[in-house]
């Protein structure tokens, strides 16, 4: 009796599908064995690389030696006539270092006090046998000292810390590394992460086998994966006020947020561009690069200079030194935040990525002009070139991304030539297998360059697709809250150059800083402000171009 | 029964004109972003007439300026020809 039911859902399931159009093909015993085998495989290889990758990140870092140094420069301030740097404690994950005893092998010691001489090839190095998830540094800033910089075993901390000030003056310097992932998170993440993408490739192939269906891609097939890609760019920036460090290089719940936006948002970006890329003729692609990236970069940094002035003056902060950092920023393009000799250049924020889209957009026309063969091999080298770049060239003009830009866009290029979006392939459910393998590789901490810059690559690109797959899908649900983001995806071109104004001109550090003990509310105050202008800003360029379009339209009937 | 043959024929008439009339300023509107020379309306907006996303956003803006209407997120994403762009700005109109 149940077998007939079951049977008469099926045929009615089948029937369906086939008024629907969709074309169904019944799997046999077969082909069911087959699928179930290839799950299991996977399913065996995906433990296993969990396996392998918790070990990598749970047993092995802790029994490395972790040292903190604290290495005096040889620069120092013009107006400092001394090279004495004296710290009153350090506080390595909320216990106290003896200082005393450390005194006695490097530096002396004075009235409880840590003191040492820059210059002189000392410097203060302390060593711990457990994992380093918090530093504090209390040191004093006095009228004689220089400056510093702060390691965790090779990782400069917070780039220069300048410890001259007119008059002694207490101050810490704090930063919370990311914490090391506990065993129990690991497994249920991995085994999540494994079952959904198991999940959806096994669907993916099952649908392969019926005849292809083609879902034409809308106008605005990109939105909803726009939208929640800026939104969440948004958030990231706000996480970053709460970086406690002073140079704002990101550690804790901030790099987290930042690992998102570089790791996954940002390469998904790149793909949705190579998306709808076509070769064109050099003067028409370059005209419309400029007009469409170019010229909006260079409107957001002449705005940024300007309302940069009397924000400064009203705050009562070095408007020469402030003008110079943002000017350079953006002259530059500066990825992040560097030191070009002794002068800070600030980083020119998320309009970084019209500029690396615009000179990436041109060199993709000039390699889709090329034989396709070819064009792989230029693209291989735009990767190989962007694994040397991150290590030597560093963040100016943005020319890592650029390079990272021309291979998620060429990779995207190729998911439209193979309609995957379009279609149920079966190299869909291929691709996340494989992507899925590729995050894993990310996640496994192997120290060989090689092996780092490869699986970096590979990890963006896969963590890129496997979004851009994930808000194709979710594009299908229609509801309220959706079309909202979807309107939000719209905009996003002129959101993110809001933004930038947002974050290179208002002093939010200043309402964050004063607001550290509360640090929920200051942050759900500065999004409200943030989207507040963001809204007013929409609204007055939707203004300005309604103006514009009616000046032509005026023009042109003359 | 005349009489209403004639008003039908008119709305037919009239609707047709208007028609066309969108088609043509579409076209015009789209030809200022795309280099395709034949813009039929037949043809996919962001496959056939090469539009990048930032110039969808751009052509939109001044759709929705020319016919003074609002193109909701639940029609752009289904737009994928000229003439499903027109149907739905006749339907908003």
């Amino acid at each position: 009796m149940q077998d007939s039911i079951r049977i008469a859902k099926s045929k009615r399931c089948i029937l369906k599908r086939i008024q629907k159009g969709v074309s169904v093909k019944v799997l046999n015993r077969k082909e069911t064995w087959k699928y179930i085998l290839i799950s299991c495989i996977a399913l065996v290889l995906s433990l296993l690389l969990t396996y392998v990758s918790l070990g990598k990140m749970t047993f092995s870092e802790p029994q490395q030696l972790q040292t903190i140094t604290i290495r005096p420069l040889e620069e120092k301030s013009a107006d400092s006539w001394g090279n004495e740097l004296r710290f009153y404690h350090v506080r390595i994950n909320q216990e106290y270092i003896d200082l005393q005893e450390l005194a006695k092998t490097q530096g002396w010691s004075y009235e409880n006090q840590f003191l040492f001489f820059s210059g002189q090839g000392e410097e203060l190095r302390i060593s711990c046998n457990e994992q380093v998830k918090d530093i504090e540094v209390f040191y004093c800033k006095q009228n004689g000292s220089g400056k510093v910089s702060i390691w965790y075993n090779d990782e400069n901390l917070l780039g220069i810390l300048d410890l001259y000030n007119e008059n002694w003056v207490k101050e810490t310097f704090n930063v919370s590394l990311l914490d090391t992932v506990s065993v129990v998170k690991s497994i249920v993440w991995f085994f999540l992460f494994g079952i959904i993408l198991l999940f959806l490739a096994m669907r993916c192939m099952q649908k392969g086998q019926e005849e292809a269906q083609v879902r034409k891609i809308g106008l605005g097939a990109f939105d909803l994966a726009k939208g929640v890609g800026i939104l969440l760019v948004v958030v990231g920036h706000v996480a970053g006020y709460f970086n406690s460090n002073p140079e704002n290089m990101m550690t804790g719940g901030a790099a987290i947020w930042g690992a998102l936006i570089q790791l996954g948002l940002m390469p998904m970006f790149f793909f949705i561009s190579g998306y709808g890329l076509k070769k064109k003729k050099n003067r028409e692609c370059i005209k419309s690069h400029i007009d469409n990236l170019f010229k909006p970069y260079y409107k957001v940094a002449a705005v940024c200079c300007v309302l940069i002035i009397p924000i400064t003056y009203f705050i009562g902060d070095d408007i020469w030194q402030r003008l110079r950092a943002t000017s350079l920023s953006f002259l530059l393009c500066n990825f992040k935040g560097a030191y070009l000799g002794s002068v800070f250049v600030d980083g020119n924020n998320p309009v970084w990525f019209l500029w690396a889209l615009a000179i990436a957009g041109i060199l993709m026309n000039l390699i889709l002009k090329l034989p396709k063969k070819v064009q792989k091999v230029a693209v291989a080298i735009a990767a190989i070139g962007y694994g040397f770049a991150m290590e030597w060239i560093g963040s100016g003009w943005a020319i890592f991304e650029v390079l990272f830009a021309i291979v998620a866009m060429y990779a995207g290029h190729l998911l439209k030539q193979e309609k995957i979006l379009e279609t149920n392939k079966r190299s869909k459910g291929i691709l996340i297998l494989l992507s899925g393998v590729a995050m894993v590789m990310y996640c496994i901490p192997i120290e060989n360059p090689v092996y780092e810059q490869t699986t970096y690559i590979l990890g963006r690109l896969a963590a890129g697709l496997l979004l851009v797959l994930l808000f194709n899908q979710l594009n299908r649900v229609e509801n309220k809250f959706l079309d909202m983001i979807r309107m939000v995806g719209r905009y996003t071109y002129w959101i993110l150059c809001i933004h930038t104004v947002e974050l290179a001109c208002i002093p939010f550090y200043l309402l964050t800083g004063a607001m550290m003990e509360h640090r929920v509310l200051a942050a759900i105050i500065v999004i409200t402000i943030m989207i507040a202008l963001i809204v007013i800003g929409c609204y007055v360029l939707r203004k300005i171009a309604s103006w514009k379009y009616r000046r032509k339209k005026k023009k042109n009937a003359r | 029964m005349c009489c209403g043959k004639l008003h039908h024929g008119s709305i037919g008439g009239k609707r047709r004109k208007m028609q066309d009339e969108i088609l043509e300023k579409v076209i015009r509107i789209l030809g200022e972003y795309t280099e395709v020379e034949e813009i039929q309306k037949e043809r996919e907006i962001l496959d056939e007439l090469e539009l990048s996303s930032v110039e969808v956003f751009s052509m939109l803006s001044d759709l929705e300026e020319e016919f003074d209407i609002n193109i909701p997120e639940k029609i752009v994403r289904k737009i994928v020809t000229v003439e499903d762009l027109c149907n739905e700005i006749a339907l908003l109109l």
